[in-house]
């Protein structure tokens, strides 16, 4: 029974709260921000691999998405996050909430690049030929036909994404920025609590309402968009 | 026009010694072909023969590897030509109908017409201003020349120390071309404005007739209760039709079909060949790539037999399937037949 009565303990204490919802803040703002950069950094990723494997004059802009795609999935988030924050930003006063979006937008970006190529690869290419033979151009085709398409079979993909770098940003506590995670860890600390399990399952609750909501929202989108082709 | 262009005046499509490979296999070897306004061509000949690869070819759907195709008498396969605008003029039906997934039956039908009619208008009203623009600079140029001139006769008269007549004829025409500059300058003026204040409106006169025509064609196929389902919704021979409809949305001058009634089921190939049919009696030159030897009998003017990526044999359908010459056609009859 102790166990609920701790849980009572934080939820009606308004301090331990107060830490509680300023790591939800920064857990929150550091997924959308990052959730943001990831899909349209992403999609010029995708886009511009496609189109210069195709075209031979710009071959290096192939090269270099193969580099950052190769870079950002090879190596462990947490040690970019130490680059980010350690390195090219540290800045004196360069807020850390910052350094963590980007760090993870740019992190997101590869791994939306990747499922979005795959995405826009498994459009059948009968699609591109009936429009090219339209006389539409290679850009007419992409934005009206393929893209929609593409982004439709990926979105399964890309929510699980989304729900990845949502727990991933718990490890922002390592360079000290307080996030959920990180709050749980202060409440549950010596001078205050002096106990990490509760506090440790609030923050677990606290995720799991998150990615329980964003599924349904993620299921909803899917659903709405399989319903609106079977009319 | 040349006596040669009259004599070629209906041809639409000519093929010159057309290679196409694909990285050691030659599957075009060197064909020549000329198609004519009207005709309806029927292409037929073992599998893997090279008909698929010689209709894409002539619509740049593969480039060639080697050889000419001029269609209206443009050569396609240059790298200075505009294949977008000649494939405006030039339908496709593939096998697999290739209807737009994403998009209702009516937007299948106007996607095309709506984004090649919007393009084209800034196109337009872009060309127009660059040609005033083009012309105002001339008459700017010509303006100050005659003014230099003017300046130089009154100095000579200084100089000199006669008496400066004045030139009535230069500085008249310098008083017609004030007036033409600002004429051309006031035009300029009201194009670009009509630019960003129609941009919208515009894309509603193009969207609204684009609408129009593309209720007619579904009404012309009986599909117009369609008109807002998705292409999921269809069945194949419903598919192709509107698939042969989104292209005739366009007024190609030529359509080429590839085996358009190979992916159906058999009691979907009736509705299909019959709109083929009718399309055909419009009045449309047609080149259809197909294993239907009845109905190739029936539709075409021209009937060729191609094996090995050569053309073997052509000839009236009538004399082609009654009178066959080439023994791999008659092999080829004897199998299908
Ligand atoms: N994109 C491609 N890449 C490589 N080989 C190809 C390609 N397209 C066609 N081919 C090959 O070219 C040859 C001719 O193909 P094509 O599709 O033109 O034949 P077809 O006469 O249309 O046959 P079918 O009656 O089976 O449709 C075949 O051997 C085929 O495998
Ligand atoms: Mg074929």
């Amino acid at each position: 029974m102790n166990f609920f009565k701790d849980m009572f303990t934080i939820f009606s204490n308004e301090s331990y709260m107060q830490i509680f919802w300023k790591g939800l803040g920064t857990t929150l703002s550091v997924a959308l921000g990052a959730s943001i950069i990831g899909l349209v950094l992403g999609l010029i990723v995708a886009v511009v691999k496609i189109a210069s494997a195709k075209n031979k004059k710009i071959k290096f802009l192939e090269i270099l998405c193969d580099i950052y795609v190769g870079v950002i999935r090879g190596t462990p988030v947490a040690l970019q996050l130490f680059i980010m924050a350690f390195v090219i930003f540290a800045i004196r006063g360069f807020p850390l909430e910052v350094t963590a979006i980007i760090t993870f937008g740019i992190n997101s970006g590869a791994y939306v690049a990747e499922s979005l190529r795959a995405g826009i690869q498994s459009v059948d290419y009968g699609q591109t030929e009936a429009g090219r033979s339209l006389g539409l151009s290679g850009m007419q085709v992409y934005q009206s036909i393929v893209i929609p398409q593409a982004i439709k079979n990926v979105i399964p993909t890309i929510g699980n994404e989304l729900i990845a770098l949502l727990k991933e940003t718990s490890i922002v506590s390592m360079v000290g920025l307080i996030d959920l995670t990180f709050a749980a860890k202060i409440v549950g600390a010596g001078d205050k609590m002096a106990d990490y399990f509760v506090p440790m399952m609030v923050a677990a609750i606290f995720y799991l309402v998150i990615v329980y909501a964003l599924t349904f929202v993620i299921k909803a989108i899917e659903r709405r968009m399989r319903k609106s082709e079977r009319r | 026009m040349s006596a040669d262009n009259l004599n070629n005046g209906d041809v639409i499509i000519e093929v010159k010694d057309l290679h196409k490979k694909f990285g050691d296999l030659h599957v075009l070897k060197g064909i020549n072909e000329t198609i004519k306004k009207g005709e309806k061509v029927s292409i037929v000949g073992p599998s893997g023969s090279g008909k698929s690869t010689f209709l894409r070819c002539l619509n740049l759907m593969e480039e060639p590897s080697g050889g000419e195709i001029y269609f209206e008498r443009k050569l396609l396969n240059d790298k200075h030509t505009d294949i977008n605008k000649h494939r405006q003029k030039m339908g496709m039906v593939f096998q697999h109908f290739n209807l737009f997934n994403n998009l209702t039956i009516i937007d299948n039908i106007m996607l095309a017409p709506v984004k090649i009619g919007v393009k084209n208008l800034r196109k337009e009203r872009k060309e127009k201003v660059k040609a005033l623009s083009k012309q105002i600079k001339a008459l700017q140029e010509e303006k100050k020349t005659l003014l230099s001139e003017l300046k130089n006769l009154l100095a000579d008269a200084k100089a000199n120390n006669t008496e400066y007549v004045e030139n009535v004829e230069t500085s008249d025409r310098i008083k017609v071309i004030d007036e033409k500059l600002a004429e051309l300058i006031a035009d300029k003026k009201a194009v670009k404005g009509n630019i960003i204040k129609n941009l919208s409106g515009d894309k509603k006169t193009v969207k609204a007739q684009a609408k129009e025509k593309a209720l007619q064609l579904l009404e012309r196929i009986g599909l117009s209760d369609k008109a807002d389902k998705y292409p999921s919704t269809l069945s194949g021979g419903q598919k192709q039709r509107v698939a042969i409809v989104r292209a005739l949305a366009m007024n190609p001058d030529v359509m080429l079909f590839d085996e358009p009634t190979s992916a159906l089921d058999p009691e979907m190939v009736g509705e299909v060949l019959e709109l083929i049919k009718e399309v055909a009696d419009d009045g449309m030159t047609m080149v259809i790539v197909t294993h239907e030897m009845g109905f190739a009998k029936e539709v075409s003017t021209r009937v060729l037999f191609m094996d090995n990526g050569n053309v073997l044999e052509q000839n009236t359908p009538k004399e082609f399937f009654e009178n066959p010459q080439n023994p791999r056609l008659k092999e080829f009859l004897a199998k299908v037949l």
